[in-house]
């Protein structure tokens, strides 16, 4: 199914249908997406962690053009948890 | 990095509605992060369903508005590898939470695999560097919740993911 992500709901036993969707991960909020083949309407990218994003995040992206994306976020908050039980103060200096 | 696989054996899903607490067994699972710098990664979801007869089931893989306290039982949370270190803090995964169950968040839907439980499977595969990730121990980043909203199928499944 090419570079993305994979979805397949076989139901066949219940004399339905087998249904495989190609699916991406939105790396603002790690939601699945369902890629609809027919869409024409532009997908949702954040250019600064160059990635394809939720359209829930999209909305969000295009009114603040902040990047959110899930793993920096999750290092930001161990980091944080990690000062936090070192005891050590915060630093004087935030880097970028 | 060292991989799990949590799985669940042949529990009978209760349709259970958003920011309602979970009872004993009435979900495949809740999957917790063991600390405040625990981050997870899952890339692989499987249920097979098991029922006897037609019963369409709307299973949904979300994070939990509030987290669950306590051991997490009933169910199984492998390393994969036997041979790999575990990391010095694991994550846990069951059906069943020793002091507070979790309640699944109304917004935060990550994945929704339905399938009939009448011999129907569901399989979602994360792309490479596309993982679904949890992190921390506090709601909504550090715990996930498989449970249904609609239908009541019996199914077993796993879920594989990583914990750095």
């Amino acid at each position: 199914m090419g570079d993305l992500g994979y979805l397949m709901i076989d139901n066949r036993a219940a004399g339905f249908g087998l249904h495989e969707f190609k699916t991406y991960t939105c790396t603002h909020c790690s939601a699945v997406v369902v890629v609809n083949p027919d869409r024409t309407r532009e997908r949702g990218k954040c250019f600064q962690c160059n990635h394809l994003i939720c359209d829930r995040c999209a909305a969000i992206y295009a009114s603040t053009h902040e990047c959110k994306n899930i793993i920096r976020v999750a290092e930001e908050s161990m980091r944080q948890a990690e000062r936090q039980t070192d005891g050590a103060p915060p630093p004087l200096i935030i880097l970028p | 990095m060292a991989r799990y696989s949590a799985t669940w054996s042949a529990n009978t899903a209760v349709a259970v509605a958003d920011t309602t607490a979970f009872t004993a067994g009435q979900a495949p699972g809740f999957l917790r992060m063991g600390g405040a710098t625990n981050m997870g990664k899952i890339n692989e979801v499987y249920i097979g369903g098991e029922s006897g007869a037609s019963n369409p089931t709307q299973m949904i893989l979300a994070r939990t508005s509030t987290i669950s306290v306590g051991a997490l039982s009933v169910g199984n949370n492998a390393l994969l590898d036997f041979n790999a270190t575990a990391p010095g803090t694991t994550a846990s995964f069951g059906s069943t939470a020793a002091t507070t169950f979790p309640q699944r968040s109304s917004t935060l839907y990550l994945l929704q695999p339905s399938l009939n439980a009448f011999g129907g499977i569901a399989r979602w595969q994360a792309r490479y560097g596309e993982e679904i990730v949890l992190f921390g121990n506090t709601a909504t980043g550090g715990e996930v919740c498989l449970s249904s909203k609609a239908g009541t199928g019996q199914t077993s499944g796993h879920i594989i993911y990583e914990v750095a």
